[in-house]
Parts: C-alpha cells; structure tokens; sequence
C-alpha cells in the first residue's frame, strides 16, 4: 500500500519523468533503505527530495535489490501504463532490458565485444538512450554519423514495446494485446496469439 | 443485300453520273440509288441487321452507361487486371489484323505486284479502319479518354513506349487516311484530291513501313514492362517486339483473304470482274505470303524459348496451354496454307485464315489477359464488358459494310 | 524532376518518309543506364520480425491522405481473414497501404506485412507513363500529377509490385490511386510518412535510404537467427527506398520473389534501340527496293508515274 503511495508520489512530483528518477534513485543504492521507508510515508518524502537534489555518481555493480519496485511509464500519454518492475526483476537479469548499462555483462556476445567490462552507465533509465521524439534532428543526427556503431537505437516507444513483447512472446507469457497494458488505448490491435 | 440487286435497276453505283431525272445527290451517294423508302426495307429485309440492332440495343445503353458512371459500372473494376478485354481485344488484336494497309501497300507501290492491285484498297481499307476502330476501343476503355491527344500537345513521357505508340498510331492513321483518299475522291467526285496523293503515294506507303514496324514490335514491347507478371513462355523481351511485328504480317494478310472471301460471297453484286477475276490467284499469293509470315513466327517463338532457356516451362500446364496455342494458331494454319498453295486448294487457304485470324486474337488475349498475372487468380472479363466489345464489333461491322457499299474498295470507278 | 531523359525524338513520326532520314536520334544519355537513386533519397526499413499487425499505419494513413472512412474500421481484426481476389488484400483506390496476415511455416504465430509503394528508384510507373504523370523527386517519393494522366494504367501494368490502383468508379474524375511517401504533407518537410509516424512497434523506420541499408545489415549482422539473409528492396526493381527485413523467406510472407533485380524499364531499352534503327534505315531501304523492283535508274524517291500505278488502267 504504502509502496503505491510512493509510486504515486514520484509520479506527481517528476512530472512525467518517473522512470528517470526512479532509476536514478535506485542507482544511487538507496533502494534498499527504500524498503525500509517503505513503512513509514514522511521518510519516504525525505527520501524523494534527497534523490531530486543529489548529483549523479558513478558507481559500479547495482544489486538486483536496489531496484525500483513499480515504475510508471507516461512519456506518450497522460494514462500511464503501470510496470511492475520488481516481479521482472525477480525472473530476468538486469541485462535482459538494461542492455549494459547496469554494469553486469551483456548476456548478447555480440555486445560483449564492447561493453564486457564497460562499467556502470550514468543513467539506466531507458528514455534516456531511446529517444522520445525519435524523428527529432538532434537524435537523428546523433545516430547517422559514421563513425558510431549503435545507429539503430529505437525510440523510447519502440524499445518499450519491442521490449517487452518480443520477451513475453518468447516465454509465453505476459500481456501481448494493447488493451492489457494500455487499457484506454482505441486501437486494439496486436493479435499475435 | 442481293435481293437489292434483283429488285433495283440502276445498282451498283459506279460512277458519278447523275439520275437523269433528279439532282438530289443524296440518293445516289448514301442510299445506293434507291429511295429512302425501299432503302429502309432493304434494311429490315436484311437479318444480319436485326441481329446488330439487337446487339446494340443493349450495347449502347450499356456503353451510355459507362461514360456517366465510370467503367467500374461495366467492368469488374479490377486493379489486378487494368487491361481488359476491351483493350486486349480492342487494341492489342485489332491493330495486327490492320497491318494489312502497309503490307499490300508496300507490295504494290514499293515490290511493284501490280497482281494485288484489285486488293490493294480493301486492304487500306480495312487496316484504316482497324486502327481508326482501335482508337475507339481506347477511347472506351481509357479512365479519360478526353484527354486522348494530352501525349500530343500536353504533357509529353517520350521515352515510355506507348508515347511511341501513341504517335505513331495517331500518324499512321492520317497516312491510313490520306492513302484511303483517292477512294474517298472518286466517290465524292473531287479528282484534285487524288492528284494530290498520288503524288506523295511512295512517302506515304514509306511512312506506313515505318510507322506499322514500330508500332506493331511497340505493341509487343509494352508487355515488356511486365516480365515478371506475364507468363515467361508469352513475354520475351529481346523477342516480343518481333513476336508481335511478325505475327502483325500474317495477320494482316489473313484478314484480308478473310475479309475478300466474305465480300466475295455476301457482297458479289458490289464487287467487279476485276476483283472477282483475280481473287484466287490473289488469295494463294497473300497465303503465300502468311504463310512465310508464319513459319517465320514459328521460329522466333521457339528462337525465344531455347534463348530464355525455358523448356521446362514446356511440360508444365500452362506449358501445355501454349504449346496448343502453337499448333492451333500456328501450325494449322501453316499446314493448310502450304497444301492449299500447292493444290489450290481455296477452302484450305480461306478457313486456315479464319484460323489463323482468331490465333492471333487468341495470343494477344493470352498475353494481356489470361496469362497475365499467372501465378495468381485468373479474371473471367464481366458479361457487359464483353457485351460493350461485341457493340463496338458492331459497329465497326456496319461501318466497313457502309463504306464498301459506295466506295470504290472492290469495284473500279467509271471515270468520265 | 525527371531521371528519363530524351532517347529519341519523335518527329519521327512523320508523314514524310524522306523527312526521316534525319531524326530518330540514336544518343543515349549513359547516365541513364547507371542511375542508382537520388543522393538524399530517403526511405523506410520495415521489419517484418516486429509487426505486430495493430494496423495503426492504416489508420494514420486513411487520416493523412484523406481517404474515404474504410467498410470495416481499423481497429477489427477480422480484416486479416478477409480475401480479395487474390487471397489477399491489396493497396487499392480507397487504401494506399494494407497490413495483412500470413502463416509461414517457420512461425508459431501469424507474420504481418504492410504493403505500400516501395518508391522505386527508377520507377517502373515512371517510366511506363507516356505523359508524364509520374515524377521521382531528390527525397524518393514516387509522385502523382492527376491533371496530365490519361486514365491508360500501364503504370498498372508496369509496377512490378502492382501497387498504383484506378480509381473505376468515377466516371468524371477518375485517377491513379497510390501512396506518394506523404511527400506533400511530410516528405517535402523532412518529415516521416504519416504511417512510421504511428508504428508503436518501430517496425517501420525512416531515414536515409543508404543509412538505412547500414541500419539492416547491422541487423543481419547482430542477429542472423531473426531474420533471413536479405534485404528486399536493396536490388529488387533496381533498388526500391522501402526496404524489408523478414524473419521468414520472402516468398512465405507474399513477396513476390519474381521481381527482377533490375529496374523494369532495361527489359524495354531492347526495343528502344530499334527504334531509331528503323526509322534511318527503313526510308532507304524500301526507297531502295522501290527503284530495284521498278529497274529504273531515275531520280531517287519520286512518286510512281501514274500510267504504272494507277488503278484506272488494270482491270477491266
């Protein structure tokens, strides 16, 4: 209960940019004193303005307990789709949806190559490598270079929906159809089943 | 038409004399001499005329139909086959059966046989209006046929093969015009007009080579936009142009035998000695000729097929479809040409044509319709569009009737 | 602007035969024969691995060009069973792209594929339209002037894709219906078509065609059990700007394999070189055989003198 509350706290008070702070709070290694304020709903405000105001530091090797529990995606639309990170994270490896960012080794040898020891990321979270506005110049430009490999970086759109229902499809299992995660969605479209 | 002749003094018009009792020209021009009265019974005595009334009864309705409502109204309006077979009658088995008007034009004026003489008009005659009929086939089935001469004054794709086509039928049919004129003067009794063509027969009878070898292959190069959609037996495209300029000579040919047999049986009270006379003799020289036209086709297809290495195409069912178009279209005909030549055996030469006249509508509806898109659905044509081309047959029927009754095309104008 | 260039002049066509001794110009603009695409041109990759058939391209599509509000609405699934002559649904005059559903053998699940107008490099309709109608502009959208088209339909009959539909059923203002890469609207701009736009599952992406290819090959590269050695498009036709990706062999996803990998127009260039050879050689050569068969050693071309042609004289 108390956990939604913080949820929805975060959601409030960022703005539309949940997933960025939750990430950065999870990065910071509060999360497991997260769990603790968990109970108690003012520390939890106390924990919030902390991780708004503190700088980002790099450090290495996040723990799967650090992780944020509920994010709420809402870059594309007021009605946020609801994800819930930790049943994920206790049956998937960061690396699955993080890539490398994490600082744990690529599962992909094909990422391996490069990214086998590259260390934790600034940011994990992913709108900040997926664009929002994919078409925008700016992420355009940055990807049609030609000395840069990754120039095929999907939209934050894509990679949330590649994402997740490339994985559920593959395992069997999760929501597929628009209308599981987006219930107010018009188009109900995907009928992979 | 012969009970015409019995019943009519005064028939056939020949020559520009008036009716010594009246000056109305109208009478010995348009209605061969009779009064409107008995032309009009002459008309309804006729069967072959009830049977084109009822033709165009629903016909015309039907082509009415088309130009207020679009041709979805007579067509299955299919975007898979946007070629019909209005125009893959219309067009594509119209124009070779018209090839006849440079082919005796170019034996008479240019090879000097003046033994093709008497046929040398019939000829013209029939490839001008072939192709003048073609155009109105076109101008069904064109989504905006006001727009007909936007290739010739608007906008202009020179390098596309039907901007060749366009042109060159647009010309060829002023030629097919100009070289019809000397009939059209005779009859009309303008001698200047005559004096006139004559002088530039030799260029015009040029220019229909030119113009009639290119836009015959053209036809054929237009299928070669589709060599993936066609069947490969039927699309070659080093051979199409060929394949369709060659078979244009023996189709030529055979409707003018075709043709020349039906006037001679249906029309002799039109036609003089001198065409009645030498119509044998010519008849085996224009089969003579198709027949070199259609071995020589013979060859080149299967030239194209060991080309394109497509002999295993042979064995399949399609294979077989066209292997019987080969000998239906192809061989028979050639078979009853060369021992009705060398037995003078008329009948042989006169059906073989007929044959050989529905072999080569046969392959051009094969190309533009049946095996198009062969590895998909095929498309039976919608009954009002097949309806729509028996109309327009129609009426091409009764313009050819019209103009041979009072041209001369098969008799010889008096002079005074 | 156009690619074609003149290959001939048409004055050719001439009522006088010894006027064609001096046109029918045979000069062939070499370019011609090596044009690979504009520089800048642009293009979509469609990965067929993540279509995941929600048909928000059709939708985004009907809304951008205008087109009438569809039988059954973009939302019901049911379209993918529907068949149309061909089994399956085409681009046609009321929809300039379709999704459709296909059951490759290799998949558990059904694979979907949008179908549009690939945008040619050297088009086939382009070239097939004899006045004009089509243009290929720098960005690569293939492009359509409704005011010169006759209503003929050989860019119909040319597509190797058969992508451009007839509008049949007007009979005032009938017109070639097919996608134009949202050129007016989007494409002029810098913008991506309407239906990449709309794709939630990034299966379409927009970009520079040659980025693009670079883009497929990584894919290729990076995950060569996902998809099929190949890029539709690279060469097919001479190169299209839509590009496709499949997790499948093309031909189980409906594409047809048969499309040459040369634009369409080199099967014609065979009879557009003839072209100019008969109309500078046919007038001599038949002016020729005119003084043979007369055996008569006079001036060149004249007209038969009247006593040796006239029709008047034989017969009777």
């Amino acid at each position: 209960m108390a956990r939604k509350w913080i949820s929805s706290i975060v959601v409030i008070s960022a703005g539309g940019k949940v997933d960025t702070t939750i990430h950065a709070t999870c990065k910071q290694k509060w999360g497991p004193f997260m769990k603790q304020v968990n109970t108690t709903f003012p520390l939890s405000c106390l924990i919030l303005l902390l991780c708004l105001i503190l700088p980002a530091s790099a450090a290495a090797g996040m723990d799967r307990e650090e992780a944020p529990d509920e994010v709420f995606l809402n870059s594309f639309s007021d009605v946020a789709v609801a994800f819930d990170h930790q049943l994920h994270v206790s049956y998937a490896a960061c690396v699955e949806c993080h890539h490398h960012t994490t600082g744990d080794t690529p599962s992909d040898p094909v990422c391996n190559s490069c990214h086998r020891s590259g260390g934790e990321a600034d940011s994990v979270a992913c709108r900040d490598c997926h664009a929002r506005d994919r078409f925008g110049h700016d992420y355009l430009s940055k990807l049609n270079t030609t000395t840069r490999y990754h120039i095929d970086i999907p939209g934050l759109k894509g990679a949330y929906h590649l994402s997740c229902m490339r994985c559920h499809e593959a395992i069997g299992t999760g929501p597929t159809a628009c209308g599981d995660c987006h219930p107010a969605r018009k188009i109900q479209g995907p009928v992979r089943k | 038409m012969k009970i015409l002749v019995d019943e009519q003094l005064g028939l056939p018009i020949i020559r520009n004399e008036k009716a010594p009792q009246t000056a109305w020209k109208l009478r010995e021009k348009l209605l061969l001499g009779l009064s409107p009265s008995d032309y009009r019974r002459a008309l309804i005595n006729n069967p072959v005329n009830w049977f084109l009334a009822l033709v165009l009864l629903v016909g015309l309705p039907l082509l009415a139909q088309r130009y207020l409502f679009g041709l979805q109204a007579i067509t299955h309006g299919s975007q898979d086959y946007p070629w019909g077979i209005i125009l893959g009658f219309g067009l594509f088995g119209m124009v070779p059966l018209s090839a006849s008007g440079f082919l005796l034009s170019t034996a008479v004026e240019i090879f000097d046989r003046k033994d093709f003489q008497p046929i040398e008009r019939l000829a013209l005659l029939n490839g001008l209006l072939g192709y003048f009929f073609a155009v109105v086939f076109l101008l069904v089935d064109l989504g905006m046929p006001w727009r007909l001469a936007y290739p010739m004054f608007v906008s202009f794709g020179p390098a596309a093969v039907l901007f060749l086509v366009a042109w060159h039928v647009a010309t060829y049919l002023s030629v097919q015009i100009a070289e019809m004129l000397p009939s059209f003067s005779e009859w009309a009794d303008t001698p200047a007009i005559k004096k006139f063509i004559k002088k530039i027969a030799l260029g015009l009878t040029i220019a229909g080579i030119i113009l009639s070898t290119l836009h015959q292959g053209a036809l054929g190069a237009l299928f070669c936009y589709a060599p993936a959609k066609i069947h490969p037996l039927w699309i070659s495209p080093e051979f199409q142009w060929i394949h369709f300029f060659c078979s244009s000579i023996f189709a030529g040919l055979c409707m003018v035998i075709v043709v020349s047999s039906l006037i001679r049986r249906f029309m002799t009270w039109r036609c003089d000695r001198n065409f009645l006379d030498n119509l044998d003799e010519i008849t085996i020289g224009l089969a003579r000729g198709a027949s070199y036209g259609l071995i020589t086709y013979f060859i080149i297809k299967i030239v194209a097929i060991a080309h394109d290495q497509e002999w295993l195409y042979l064995v399949s069912g399609w294979g077989l479809y066209y292997l019987l178009e080969i000998v239906l279209a192809v061989l028979l005909p050639l078979f009853l040409f060369s021992y009705g030549v060398r037995h003078r055996i008329m009948g042989f030469l006169r059906w073989g044509s007929v044959i050989a006249v529905l072999g080569i509508v046969w392959n051009r509806l094969n190309t533009v319709l049946i095996t198009y898109n062969w590895q998909h659905q095929q498309e039976i044509p919608h009954w009002k569009e097949v309806w729509v081309v028996i109309t327009l047959l129609s009426i091409y029927f009764i313009t050819y009737r019209f103009i041979l009754y009072r041209l001369p095309v098969v008799f010889t104008w008096k002079q005074e | 602007m156009k690619l074609r260039v003149n290959r001939r002049t048409f004055l050719g066509s001439m009522v006088s035969a010894a006027a064609s001794l001096f046109v029918g110009q045979t000069a062939e603009n070499a370019s011609a024969h090596d044009f690979t695409g504009y520089e800048s041109s642009k293009g979509v990759l469609v990965d067929l691995s993540r279509c995941v058939g929600c048909r928000s391209c059709e939708a985004a599509c009907n809304k951008e060009q205008g087109l009438p509000e569809p039988e059954i609405g973009f939302d019901d699934l049911s379209i993918f069973k529907q068949t149309g002559p061909d089994g399956k649904r085409r681009p046609d005059d009321k929809a300039y792209t379709v999704v459709n559903a296909y059951d490759p053998p290799l998949l558990d699940h059904p694979l979907f594929r949008k179908i549009q107008c690939n945008h040619c490099l050297e088009p086939a309709c382009l070239t097939a339209c004899f006045v004009n109608a089509y243009t290929k502009t720098p960005e690569g959208a293939v492009v359509y002037n409704a005011d010169v088209c006759v209503g003929c339909r050989t860019c119909m009959i040319a597509c190797p894709f058969s992508i451009p539909a007839f509008r049949y059923s007007s009979a005032f203002h009938p017109r070639i219906m097919k996608c134009i890469f949202c050129y007016d609207s989007r494409l002029s701009k810098n913008l991506p078509p309407a239906c990449v736009e709309a794709c939630p599952m990034e299966a379409l992406t927009f970009g520079d065609r040659k980025t693009l290819l670079r883009i497929a090959r990584n894919r290729l590269r990076e995950h060569p059990g996902r998809y099929v050695q190949h890029i539709y498009g690279e060469f097919e036709a001479g190169g299209t700007s839509w590009l496709y990706l499949s997790p499948v062999p093309f031909a189980d996803a409906g594409f047809d394999m048969h499309v040459p990998n040369q634009p369409i127009i080199n099967y014609v260039k065979d009879f557009l070189a003839v072209v100019p050879m008969v109309l500078t050689i046919w007038p001599g050569l038949f002016a020729g055989f005119y003084l043979l068969s007369r055996r008569s050693g006079k001036a060149a071309i004249q007209p038969p003198q009247p006593e040796d042609s006239s029709d008047e004289n034989t017969g009777r």
